[in-house]
């Protein structure tokens, strides 16, 4: 009878394992069939002919050159103050979320609205000595028109912590979201690889 | 003799198999539907697959996974902000489709009759702007998101400009301010330990790799255990072959993060839930509703 038992056990165990490893076998199989039902062969390269797909990615590629090199010079002055605005702006966010999860404390919080100050003076002057291209005012307008919104939303953003009302930290995100808004206007054109899809 | 050991074997098969099911009862009774929210036509294997650059294109479908028992609506991330007025947010433009099929949160919930204001919980896979959009929209929610993936992307902004400028690629400056908004209402909880449950029988899993703090999911139901990846594992592919994603901040991390998952799973591909392969639509009962479907995994 004993036998009897361990033989039961024994078969409920086997029966088990091999379920579930044909099941993860026949998963596997499925799964990959769908990857090469998903591939499009059309867009598959032959890479026994490197030269030939090399020459065709050259000709598919967009380069800056379209340029002019007035209006490059211009992009590579603008583009680090671009992020830094950013920067500041998503600093002084997630230093708040930190703070009103007690993740972090009050001395942070004013550390991180000094150095918003510091940075919007910084782009600010930055911004003035730049002469844009005719083409590209229409850039450096989008700029300057964020610059006073950023600023008032510091101040906003450092009432709500020192009053805790609601109002003003509302008030700090519409206002910073019409300052991005305003340097968002300019992505399409000057940062794309800003939006690459991530998943 | 015989008889009797044949009785008592029958009856222990009959006890192990009620004990089974005694467990099984025990395990909360949630239904699990990805609720897919648009896509992206022609999308190249290797933003999903590291290394397959030569595989060609797919079709990336994007998905809310909702999580509902009798008591509670969950939502594992809630896609991309859908905003068509506002041009910076052109759906069609940013992803270069030929053809939008973006539904925004009212109309994904409709299809389920609920709305933005019935979901209790909202887990953060992490947030890059495609899954961590529409905070806004849902304002009875509590709002679950990694410390490290808060604390990562902060710190990362004292990185080198060049640098940052990468990380940084993928995230909206407006999301982290509605973020703000929601941990000014105490809606949001920074996750700090490994295997939080967020509801009974439902725990969040630190997956990094991806990003600073990316978080896999795992949901008990009558069915078993599954594990929902969201951006821990894009395809089957990447599970099976241990292959890192084509997109992430760190490869090993993302393989010790799919290694994990599996490890969640006890190696069982089909308790994973991957975050945007079509696989899905055939291996689970799927239907379209409006422009987008929606697949069951658990009823």
């Amino acid at each position: 009878m004993k036998r009897m038992i361990v033989f039961t056990l024994c078969l409920f165990i086997i029966s088990g394992c091999s379920n579930s490893t044909q099941s993860t076998i026949q998963a596997e199989k499925e799964n990959h069939s769908h990857d090469e039902e998903t591939v499009d062969p059309s867009t598959t390269k032959d890479y026994s002919d490197f030269d030939a797909v090399k020459d065709a990615a050259i000709k598919e590629a967009e380069f800056a050159e379209d340029l002019t090199e007035e209006e490059l010079a211009f992009a590579k002055k603008i583009r680090p103050l671009h992020f830094d605005l950013k920067t500041m702006i998503l600093r002084m966010s997630g230093t708040g979320v930190l703070f009103l999860t007690g993740e972090t404390d009050e001395a942070a919080v004013k550390n991180i609205i000094a150095e918003a100050d510091e940075k919007l003076s910084f782009v600010e002057s930055e911004l003035s000595k730049i002469e844009p291209p005719k083409s590209m005012e229409y850039v450096m307008l989008a700029y300057n028109e964020a610059i006073p919104k950023y600023q008032q939303s510091i101040q906003l953003f450092s009432q709500y912590f020192e009053t805790n009302k609601k109002e003003y930290l509302t008030q700090y995100s519409e206002l910073t979201n019409k300052a991005n808004a305003d340097i968002k206007k300019v992505i399409f054109d000057m940062w794309s690889d800003e939006l690459s899809p991530p998943n | 003799m015989k008889r009797i050991t044949m009785v008592i074997t029958l009856a222990l098969t009959l006890l192990l198999g009620s004990a089974v099911s005694a467990s099984a009862a025990k395990k909360e009774n949630y239904s699990i539907k990805l609720l897919e929210y648009g896509g992206i036509e022609g999308y190249p294997k290797s933003g999903l697959v590291y290394g397959a650059h030569n595989q060609g294109t797919t079709y990336l479908p994007f998905f809310y996974n909702l999580i509902q028992s009798k008591d509670q609506n969950i939502l594992f991330d809630i896609g991309f902000r859908d905003d068509q007025e506002d041009k910076q947010k052109d759906w069609v433009k940013l992803f270069n489709v030929s053809k939008s099929t973006m539904e925004g949160p009212e109309e994904i919930l409709n299809k389920v009759n609920l709305t933005p204001n019935d979901i209790d919980k909202i887990i953060l896979s992490h947030l890059h702007y495609d899954h961590a959009g529409n905070i806004d929209k849902f304002p009875n929610a509590q709002f679950y998101v990694q410390k490290e993936e808060l604390d990562g992307w902060v710190t990362s902004l004292s990185l080198p400009d060049k640098v940052r400028e990468w990380v940084w690629l993928a995230t909206d400056i407006d999301h982290i301010n509605d973020l703000l908004l929601a941990s000014s209402e105490k809606r949001v909880t920074l996750v700090k330990d490994d295997n939080f449950e967020v509801a009974k029988g439902i725990k969040v899993h630190a997956a990094k790799g991806h990003t600073f703090g990316t978080q896999a999911l795992t949901v008990e139901t009558k069915k078993g255990m599954y594990a929902l990846a969201q951006d821990v594992v894009y395809t089957y592919e990447n599970a099976t072959d241990y292959k890192p994603l084509g997109l992430g901040l760190d490869n090993l991390e993302q393989l010790n993060s799919i290694h994990k998952v599996n490890n969640l799973v006890n190696g069982d591909i089909n308790r994973i839930i991957p975050g945007h392969d079509i696989a899905v639509f055939d291996k689970y009962p799927t239907k379209k509703v409006g422009k987008n479907r929606i697949v069951t995994i658990v009823d």
